[in-house]
Order: structure tokens, then sequence, then C-alpha cells
């Protein structure tokens, strides 16, 4: 086995890096990768809270670099799937904690172990963000249909362009169709118009996630949620598949507003 | 009545000034501003060395000019309006007395529209005062866009080179 490494990146905060690493890795396990996720964000770990897993840590990452541990020790095993891992971020430590070639040396040991390792990477441009992209073989960007996500990043693809890591790969996420549809929200066109780069997936918004994060229950394990499909549909394609986009039939698209008119 | 029926069953049918669109809009206007590496003092350099070449060929109304940066694919490009009149004689081989020609064509009106950038730029500040704009009536606009290919040229716009950024 040679993992693929994958780096979840957006430069703004809030669009959905964590909820994106925690549901693409459980759709690869469940397809029967071995697959282990890392969370970068040192000092704001939230990964092992939206996988269930927050209360099986013991070592961290830090504690891997520092040498209080093995690493896999700090491998947390997860319950349902046991072919997917965590490495949790320390809670109480900053960026500095780690440097590139920790990550490195980290993933080039994980690497022969697994299918594919998933690193979380903080938002920003600074060193957190260098420490999760340092390792990666590809890099997907998640961003939401708003003018500053959508400019973060275009920054991103910049750095990385820079760095000789490609333009990525782009994930839009909490997409509303209906919005599309009345003009009232970028498009995916409009994305990729402006950043030329390619999509991997189009996330709808789906009041699912909330309810999957406050469990501690990954939503694509939700076989009612559209976005659960589509971070299925992101596995999927990340192993090489091609899938078609989804459908994305919005809550007042044309025919449902028909068969409203008529009582359905 | 009708009018909210159509509303249900179509939904909007008019996109020209909806909020996605004005978000496209200024999105790329955001976009252009922070591609561009080139210093602002350069930009302006270029661009008015651009227009000394222009008028050693032709008049130019230097008042209609227009220069504005766009986006095409990941690429930069220079959009130039250059509203243009009659073609210069060039019998002389200094560039500086060709331009001062090229200002000087018509007599008739003196125009101090010529803002101070422009003078020092266009080389002669001495004879600026009696330049005249050319009109720009009925004269062809010319575009210079910049090729797309990967040409080194391009880069100063589009270069997206960041190789070191700060902590």
């Amino acid at each position: 086995m040679a993992a693929r490494i994958i780096t979840i990146t957006s430069g703004k905060g809030g669009v959905g890096k964590t909820t994106t690493t925690a549901n693409v890795g459980v759709a690869l396990a469940r397809i029967g990768n071995r697959v282990i996720v890392i969370d970068a964000d040192i000092g704001l770990r939230n990964l092992d809270v939206v996988m269930g897993l927050e209360n099986r840590i013991v070592y961290d990452l830090v504690d891997v670099i520092e040498g209080r541990c093995k690493l896999r020790q700090a491998m947390i095993k997860h319950k349902q799937f046991p072919n997917l891992f965590l490495i949790p971020a320390a809670q109480t430590r900053d960026k500095n904690a780690v440097s590139p070639d920790d990550m490195r040396a980290i993933c080039n040991q994980l690497r022969p172990q697994c299918d594919f390792i998933l690193i979380d990477s903080p938002a920003g441009i600074e060193r957190g963000y260098r420490n999760a992209v340092a390792p990666a073989d590809d890099v997907l960007i998640v961003t939401n249909p708003e003018i500053s996500a959508v400019r973060d990043a275009d920054r991103i693809i910049g750095l990385l362009e820079a760095e000789g890591k490609g333009p990525g790969k782009l994930i839009i996420n909490r997409l509303r169709a209906d919005m599309v549809q009345n003009g009232g929200m970028l498009s995916p066109e409009d994305i990729t118009d402006i950043l030329a780069v390619q999509i991997i997936g189009i996330v709808p918004e789906d009041e699912y996630v909330v309810a999957a994060s406050n469990q501690g229950v990954p939503v694509t394990l939700n076989e009612n949620s559209r976005a659960g499909v589509a971070f299925r549909n992101i596995a999927r394609r990340l192993t090489g598949e091609k899938v078609a986009f989804m459908q994305l039939d919005p809550p007042n698209g044309f025919f449902r507003r028909l068969s409203r008119l008529f009582g359905g | 009545m009708m009018a909210s029926l159509f509303e249900r069953l179509f939904g909007r049918s008019s996109k020209a000034d909806t909020s996605g669109k004005i978000a496209k809009d200024r999105l790329q206007f955001v976009l252009v501003q922070d591609r561009v590496k080139l210093p602002a003092d350069q930009m302006q350099q270029m661009q008015q060395e651009i227009l000394e070449v222009i008028s050693k060929y032709v008049t130019v109304d230097l008042e209609n000019v227009d220069f504005e940066l766009a986006n095409r694919e990941r690429t930069g490009v220079l959009l130039a309006e250059v509203p243009f009149g009659s073609p210069i004689d060039t019998d002389t081989d200094d560039e500086d007395t060709d331009l001062i020609e090229a200002i000087n064509m018509d007599d008739d009106e003196p125009v101090d529209a010529l803002d101070d950038e422009t003078e020092d730029n266009l080389g002669d500040t001495e004879d600026a005062d009696q330049s005249e704009a050319i009109s720009a009536e009925d004269t062809p606009d010319v575009e210079f866009i910049e090729a797309d290919d990967e040409d080194e040229s391009t880069r100063p716009i589009s270069a997206r080179t960041d190789p070191d950024p700060k902590d």
C-alpha cells in the first residue's frame, strides 16, 4: 500500500473543511479503503468531535512529534469502521509546535499503512496551512458560493500554484439550488468561470449536517441526506470512479412548484 | 394574482440584476485587483509608455483613453481603449519630436486638461500648454488585447507567484 495524501483546505474559516474531511474519510472507509485522517488544526481541534471520537483521545499529533508516544498510539480507531483512524490535533498548543518537515515525516511513516491520508487544514494561509499542505499529493479546496469564500479560494489556488502543488480541486459546499435558480446565489458555473479550476464535488445545503455533527455521526452515513450523497460521490471520484454530478433538484424547482399548485 | 401565479410557476425570470449576478461582477473585480502583482506606479508607467508608442504613429485622444484589467481563465488581460485620429508623418527620427508634433497638430484651442502626470510622462512639459487634445469624434477605437498564451510577457500581470508568504 502507498497512500495518497490529500489535504483539505480553504483559506476562509467556517466553510466546511472539517465536515468535508470527516465525511469524505468515512465515505472512503465505507467503500473499503484504509483511511487515516489527521487534524492539523493545532490548538483548535474539532475533527474528533465531528467524527464522534472525542472521548477516546489519549495522545495527539504534537505528542507524536515531541516523542511522548509512538505514532500508533495516537491513532484512534473508529468504532464503526475499523479501517478508519483519526490522529487528533493538540488542543493546548499552537501551530508552531509542528513544522512542515514534521508533517512530511509523519506522512511518510503512515504512507505504507493505508490507501488514503486526509489532512484537515486550519483556516488561513500561515504556518498551519503550510504544515497541512507540505506532505500533500492532492489538495481539495472547500468554498461556499459567496464572494469572500471564493476570493480566499482564489488566493489558495495562487499559493498552491506557486508551490508547485497544482491548482487543486474545488468542493463547493452549502449550495442552495433554489437560490442559484433564482439568480440569488453564485452558481457552480460562475465559480468555475472565475477560478478556472476543476470541481470535484458540489454539496447542497442540508439541515441533516447540523444534526449529524450534533450527534457525532458523519452525515454521509445518513441515507436520506443529499449532502451525505454528495460526500460519498466525492469519495468515489477520489478513487478514480467517474460519477456524474447529482441533479440538484431545488426545493422550489419548477416541477415541485407545479405539483404543489396541483395539490402534490 | 396572475403575476404571482407565473412567478410561482416559473420563478423569477430576469437575471439582469439578481444578487448572484452582482456577486459575480464584484468578485471578478476584486480578483483582478488581488491577482495583479505589478506595483501601481509601474502599471501607470507601462500604460503611459504604451500611449507614447501609439502616439508615434497616430494622433491620440488622450482624454478618452481607458485602460482596464480583466481575467481570462487564470491569465491577466490588459484591455486598452485608445481613440485615435489621423496618422502622423514620421520623417524625423527623434521620438520626442514626433510626439510633440502629434500633440500640436492643431493650434486652435489650448487644452490644459492633460494632467500633470500625463505631461511629465509624455516628455516635454514646456510644450504641453500649447498642446491640443485631438478630437475623438468618429475615430475608430482600438483594443489591444494581450495574448492568452503562456508567453513570458504575460507574466507581470498574471504572475501569481507568492513564493514566500509571510507568517
